[in-house]
């Protein structure tokens, strides 16, 4: 495992204040929520290109180990077990990223219509409770 | 002065045009006792609101404090009603003739009534002052603040009260609070021309300060010097006295203040049980609140291990691919690729020294053994993820439970919340109105009051001895002054003038202190004496006498020299404070008796027989006018007897009912008054 820490993680830039209000009001870092995002595209096996290559959103460093043991089983997962998948970080964080950008339209489509604005802002006033709600969205999905 | 005459139209029950003409000394009979006499609501008391309306615009009495303005209609009711009829507006009046100083006033003040739909208004209107001079010159005044300050001279708002007042609550001046008492002796000073001398002082203070000023720039050498410290301390004892009053008026105010905060906090004791119980169930919410933020916290900072759960499978899968890899022996390889590669394409021999050719059955093994293995980086990987998804695996079940636990939790803890939120909002209820402020809160602001009250008391006592010490000081350079100017032979007009506005300050000041004490000491010695007079045996045994403190309120000594006032009774505090006005009256007339009238709604409400009976036979002797107005139950055959003995008593009124909100004056002959009035029962 490299665990590269000089990748810039990107996200797509219409979610941007998504993101941002998410790791404000639900989740707590960054590196967090891509990683809800991700298991959520990866379960339903949903991967969405970013928009033209997306926006940088944070630094790779933060993803911790078992973050990372979890893009790397997907990685092998995906790829027939082949180990040699998981050599390039890049790659691996490429192909995280269309996941967690197909996770973000799940947990829109799913969880946060009620809470979120036409242009992806989360109203503060509803959401002193998400992440209670959030916590009982992943429960559901197990 | 002296009531003539009173002219009502369309004034509380008062119907149409109404007069009464008052019994007085200035008459050729000289009688000067008038009796108002009717049953409960048929307008005495409106008759004394007449009176009040008339000289002072004032449409609300001492006793109206718990009425609102809008409930207090003084405009006729049925005549009101009529306006309904011809959309007009009521013109009500009352006009006042009086005498004083041998001069003669007619006032008269108009209310005007509407009705704006169902919306019934009174509007003051005019008033005007009409007054005739000795030499028969009437002159009018229409100026309403030139009318308030003529009446103000002849009868102080300040001490109106004193003669014009309800009987039953009269006791009350003998309670008047800190502010009052200013009020009240403010409006004594006035009717004891002291005031006058007041001004005289601040007038010559003023001279003596532009003759220093004067003088000190003319002056010159040690005597310059001696005038300008003089000038200095004179400011500084200006300056001094100033924030002595302004002290003085803060600590007041801060009194106000704590008497309220005292009455709210009566108020609270009877729901002091329910404000301790809200207290209780608001601190438990917020502790609530409190636990409810953290949990979210929590659970915030859970998200991410949560998250794992949803890709569970795919951990399993993969942990099992390299823990198979691993128990193979796959994983790390037997034998390493790298070893393989050098024998194959470097060293071309195996570790025992057999070469290892292309196209020998030992090369192709070799090769099949290289393809096998992975490399070592990506073993080292795979062993390394094997061991985090271990660790993930193993704590799965510790993650789903504390989730599970904290969301149970956060549902206890909302429930508890709602529960407290609704038990504080029955209590609120309970206490009628949620946004008072909390007992505490009063207590902490008393707090704060007497602590600030501390504060001024050492300010006060810090500017006094700072004002002794100017007042010692400039004292001390008077004589070096006057040694100078008689050494230099400084003898202009100006020093001489100064000189002599220093010396007549100082007099008025001697004479001021001199006068209001004996002034207190003359009202005290005249108190007594009608104390004594009016008081029934029991009294006088027990109570020694009436003294007179320096804000003009009173306290009574008992026979053991002790103050008593607080254990008098009410009919006693009423006798007390009838003996001290009649005191005032005969002070304020020098010695003769002073043109005032005793105008006393309800006045013996209170008293027992002895001391009604000493009210009769001595008061019409103390005052110049006393006018009564009286029910049936206090103004019997016997009373009636005892006023007709003293001879006194020159004019008698009933009022009448003629149907609802209307009453009628009607003059009786004061012989048919035992016709018309009950016996007395059970009393001797």
């Amino acid at each position: 495992m490299n665990m590269s820490g000089d990748i810039r993680v990107k996200t797509d830039k219409k979610y941007r204040n998504l993101y941002n209000d998410l790791r404000n009001l639900a989740v707590g870092d960054m590196h967090e929520l891509f990683f809800l995002c991700v298991c959520l595209g990866y379960r339903a096996k949903k991967m969405k290109p970013l928009d033209s290559n997306g926006e940088e959103r944070f630094w790779s460093r933060t993803i911790t180990p078992e973050e990372y043991a979890c893009y790397y089983a997907i990685m092998l997962e995906k790829n027939s077990m082949d180990l040699s998948s998981t050599r390039d970080d890049k790659l691996v964080i490429a192909e995280m990223e269309k996941y967690a950008n197909g996770g973000i339209e799940i947990l829109l489509k799913d969880f946060l219509n009620e809470y979120c604005s036409a242009d992806y802002k989360l109203d503060s006033a509803y959401s002193k409770e998400l992440p209670k709600a959030l916590l009982y969205f992943i429960r559901e999905q197990f | 002065m002296i009531l003539e005459k009173i002219t009502m139209k369309d004034f509380r029950q008062f119907q149409g045009i109404q007069h009464i003409e008052f019994a007085s000394e200035t008459k050729s009979d000289g009688k000067n006792v008038t009796v108002i006499f009717g049953e409960n609501g048929r307008g005495k008391t409106g008759l004394f609101r007449a009176v009040v309306f008339a000289l002072y615009g004032e449409r609300r009495l001492s006793q109206d404090e718990e009425v609102q303005q809008k409930e207090l209609y003084l405009v006729n009711s049925v005549a009101m009603e009529d306006t309904k009829t011809y959309g007009k507006p009521v013109e009500a009046y009352v006009e006042l003739i009086f005498q004083h100083k041998n001069e003669q006033y007619t006032i008269k003040r108009i209310l005007l009534g509407i009705f704006d739909r169902d919306e019934r208004i009174e509007q003051p209107d005019q008033v005007t002052l009409s007054h005739t001079k000795t030499d028969g010159n009437t002159f009018t005044i229409n100026d309403p603040e030139d009318i308030k300050k003529i009446i103000n001279n002849i009868l102080d708002k300040n001490v109106k009260e004193y003669f014009l007042f309800d009987g039953e609550k009269i006791q009350r001046l003998t309670l008047a609070s800190i502010e009052q008492k200013k009020e009240v002796a403010k409006g004594i000073k006035s009717l004891l021309n002291v005031d006058a001398l007041e001004k005289a002082i601040k007038a010559l203070q003023r001279l003596k300060k532009e003759l220093n000023t004067e003088l000190s720039k003319r002056a010159t050498g040690e005597y310059a010097k001696i005038l300008h410290q003089q000038n200095q301390l004179d400011e500084k004892r200006n300056t001094l006295k100033t924030r002595l009053e302004e002290i003085e008026s803060e600590y007041t105010l801060l009194n106000i203040e704590k008497k309220k905060i005292d009455t709210l906090l009566e108020e609270y004791k009877e729901i002091s049980h329910l404000l301790k119980e809200r207290k209780d169930a608001e601190t438990q919410l917020k502790s609530q609140e409190e636990q409810a933020g953290n949990l979210l916290s929590e659970m915030k900072s859970r998200t991410a291990k949560a998250s794992q759960l949803l890709i569970s499978s795919t951990i399993d899968h993969v942990f099992d691919f390299i823990d198979q890899k691993k128990q193979k022996g796959e994983i790390p390889s037997e034998i390493r690729k790298d070893l393989i590669e050098r024998i194959l394409d470097v060293e071309r021999k195996c570790i025992c020294d057999r070469p290892v050719l292309p196209g020998t059955p030992e090369q192709i093994a070799l090769i099949r053994w290289k393809n096998k293995v992975s490399d070592v980086e990506l073993e080292d990987s795979a062993l390394e993820m094997w061991r985090s998804l271990s660790s993930i695996k193993n704590y799965r079940e510790d993650i789903s439970g504390v989730i599970e636990t904290l969301l149970q939790r956060y549902a206890v803890c909302k429930n508890d919340i709602e529960k407290l939120r609704k038990k504080t909002e029955s209590i609120n209820e309970q206490i009628g109105a949620s946004e008072r402020k909390d007992a505490a809160d009063l207590e902490k602001t008393r707090e704060n009051i007497e602590k600030k009250q501390i504060e001024i008391e050492a300010e006060r006592m810090t500017t006094k001895n700072e004002l002794d010490a100017v007042e010692s000081e400039y004292a001390r350079l008077s004589p070096q002054r006057k040694k100078l100017e008689k050494e230099e032979n400084f003898k202009n007009e100006l020093s001489l003038r100064a000189g002599l506005a220093e010396d007549t300050y100082k007099a008025l000041q001697e004479v001021y202190s001199r006068f209001t004490e004996e002034i207190k000491s003359r009202i005290a010695i005249e108190a007594n004496k009608y104390f004594v007079q009016l008081l029934d045996k029991e009294g006088r045994e027990t109570l020694k006498n009436i003294l007179v403190n320096n804000d003009y309120s009173l306290q009574i000594i008992d026979r053991w020299g002790k103050p008593f006032l607080a254990n008098i009774s009410l009919g006693q505090r009423q006798v007390m404070s009838i003996s001290f006005i009649a005191a005032l009256a005969k002070v304020a007339s020098m010695d003769s008796i002073l043109e005032m009238p005793l105008f006393m709604d309800t006045p013996f409400g209170k008293l027992s027989y002895e001391h009604r009976k000493n009210l009769i036979k001595y008061l019409p002797g103390y005052c110049a006018q006393w006018i009564l107005l009286a029910t049936d139950t206090e103004f019997r055959k016997q009373e009636a007897s005892f006023l007709r003995e003293g001879k006194r008593w020159g004019k008698f009124y009933v009022l009448r009912s003629e149907g609802p909100g209307v009453t009628t004056i009607q003059e009786r002959d004061i012989e048919e008054v035992q016709y018309l009035l009950q016996e007395n029962i059970g009393e001797n």
